[in-house]
């Protein structure tokens, strides 16, 4: 009995080895067969489905028939939300909607290192909360940012897990060619070079709102960053929503309405970027970020940002540049049960439940009813 | 879905005849035809559900007759299923099968890539849905390297996605993998 067992796998060991196992040649089925198969699939199937060949990305880029796109586990979330939505493997995806909007958002980022910040490209809005990152590494952030060749981000929002951090701009920007404005500099000279990307870096009170700004070229605030808009010129602003410049994540002093609103640090991309340093309460009250527009869906990533963890990369396009955001950690403790607040009948929600410290499987939730 | 079979005999009156690609004839009952959407048509083309019109036989060249076994197979279990309806926009798709469909399925990937052609050919909906099902719910939970050899796709990308490893050409999951996919009624030898 041992001996036919062992018999019959060291046979299927040299059919598989050797491939000789009977094939299922997809390719060569007519095209719209080839589609209804890759459509039988699910999400999880597709997208490695996309990674073996360039030839079959194409055919898995494909509209899939959901609306919204839901992943989450206990505390992080990444909703993907539009009705013009993308949602395909591939490196490149074509427009849909005109208008959408992107967020990643970790809720728990105490894991988050400044080293994984480091690795990001093209992200969107990235929001980290809870983060242990100190003053220090925020500084070694800016330089990395301003050094960077590559854009890094479009937003990144972090908040602090300890509350009584003092901000020191000593800190922030040592080592950081930077000068103080107040009100009434609004314009400044371009005389300090910080890199062949920046102009000038300067910081100081803000022009509308008591704003403590970094920026690259002559002005500071919203009209600064019209302007600089305007004139696309790069600029990072570091913009501190209140007179009470420490970042302690929960009061507002000078801002009832605020009172809650933990204070953040807000990077946008403009052109190059701008950094913001702000309490933000619509942001606060959002408990899941949301994701629409073209995506393209890349599944787990192993490497880079997160990859002791495991995140889902999903790359777009915002108004023809490249974006990748990054989402964590859907593997652990996910449940998977859908937020039904946004339910709607043509509403169909995408859970990812994980099993291990693997991605395993790509869970819908809705009617199971067309069993043959 | 239950099917209550009644129990009726087929008369000459109401069977055509189609012809495998090996020329192996096979009696078709017309209730069974309108299943297959081409065949439907044919016989409505043709008048041949009409008792004073001559029935040729049908050829199908690109079926042979273990393929047209199956169907029959196929087309006998689902007689009094009720008519395939496209899915709508709340179409998920399921991995579920009855146990029949899975024994009947129960198949080596290159007899089911012939038997999904056939019922591409013959246009049964339900069938073809149900054989895309079958073939996606067998690479589930498989690696991208292991689809590629299950679905013989060449690799084109020469370094990994996410790894930058690359990726080793393989050799026999090129196009002419096909060379292995027999059509006839005999498995593929191995």
């Amino acid at each position: 009995m041992d001996l036919f067992f062992w018999l019959s796998k060291l046979y299927e060991f040299i059919r598989f080895r050797f491939h000789r196992y009977p094939k299922f040649p997809l390719l060569h089925l007519p095209y719209l067969a080839i589609k209804q198969v890759i459509e039988s699939m699910s999400v999880s199937e597709r997208i490695k489905l996309s990674q073996t060949s360039k030839r079959m990305a194409t055919f898995v880029r494909m509209k899939l028939p959901f609306y919204y796109v839901f992943i989450r586990d206990a505390l992080s979330g990444l909703f993907m939300k539009d009705q013009n939505a993308l949602l395909y493997c591939g490196r490149e995806i074509h427009k849909f909607a005109e208008k959408y909007e992107c967020l990643t958002k970790y809720d728990d980022a105490r894991w988050v290192r400044v080293e994984y910040l480091f690795s990001m490209n093209n992200c969107e809005n990235v929001k980290i909360e809870q983060c242990r990152l100190n003053l220090f590494d925020i500084n070694t952030l800016i330089k990395y940012w301003i050094l960077c060749q590559r854009d890094m981000f479009k937003n990144l929002t972090i908040r602090f897990e300890k509350q009584d951090i003092e901000f020191d701009w000593n800190v922030v920007l040592k080592d950081v060619a930077a000068e103080k404005l107040d009100n009434s500099s609004f314009l400044m000279p371009a005389s300090i070079m910080t890199s062949s990307s920046y102009d000038w870096i300067a910081y100081g009170q803000g022009f509308a709102s008591g704003l403590l700004a970094v920026v690259s070229t002559g002005y500071i605030g919203y009209l600064a960053t019209k302007y600089i808009q305007k004139k696309k010129r790069d600029v990072m602003l570091v913009d501190l929503h209140t007179s009470n410049v420490v970042l302690q994540g929960a009061r507002v002093v000078n801002n009832p309405s605020n009172m809650y609103a933990p204070l953040m640090i807000t990077v946008a991309y403009e052109q190059r970027g701008v950094l913001q340093v702000k309490g933000d309460r619509t942001m606060t009250g959002t408990m899941y970020s949301t994701i629409s527009g073209d995506l393209c869906f890349l599944g787990v990533t192993g490497s880079g940002f997160g990859n002791k963890i495991g995140t889902i990369l999903v790359e777009g396009y915002y108004e023809n540049q490249r974006f990748a955001t990054l989402t964590w950690p859907i593997l652990r403790g996910f449940a998977p049960n859908p937020i039904l607040e946004f339910q709607s009948p043509y509403t169909k929600y995408l859970d990812i439940e994980a099993m291990s410290t693997k991605y395993e499987r790509i869970m819908w939730s809705g009617t199971l009813d067309n069993t043959v | 879905m239950s099917c209550e079979e009644p129990t009726t005999s087929p008369t000459p009156e109401n069977n055509i005849t189609v012809v495998s690609s090996d020329g192996k004839e096979f009696l078709l009952d017309l209730k069974l035809t309108e299943q297959s959407e081409t065949l439907a048509r044919l016989i409505s083309n043709f008048e041949y559900d009409r008792t004073d019109v001559k029935k040729d036989p049908v050829p199908l060249g690109n079926i042979t007759s273990a393929q047209m076994q199956k169907i029959i197979e196929w087309l006998q279990h689902h007689r009094y299923y009720p008519k395939w309806e496209q899915n709508d926009i709340h179409y998920s798709t399921s991995f579920t099968f009855e146990t029949w469909v899975e024994e009947y399925l129960n198949i080596p990937n290159n007899e089911m890539f012939e038997l999904l052609n056939a019922a591409n050919y013959l246009n049964i909906p339900r069938l073809f849905s149900t054989i895309c099902r079958i073939m996606a719910s067998r690479i589930t939970g498989k690696s991208a390297e292991q689809i590629r050899t299950v679905l013989n796709i060449k690799t084109d990308v020469k370094n990994d996605v996410y790894t930058g490893i690359p990726i080793q050409e393989d050799s026999s999951s090129s196009e002419d993998g096909m060379s292995e996919i027999s059509l006839s009624p005999s498995p593929p030898p191995i």
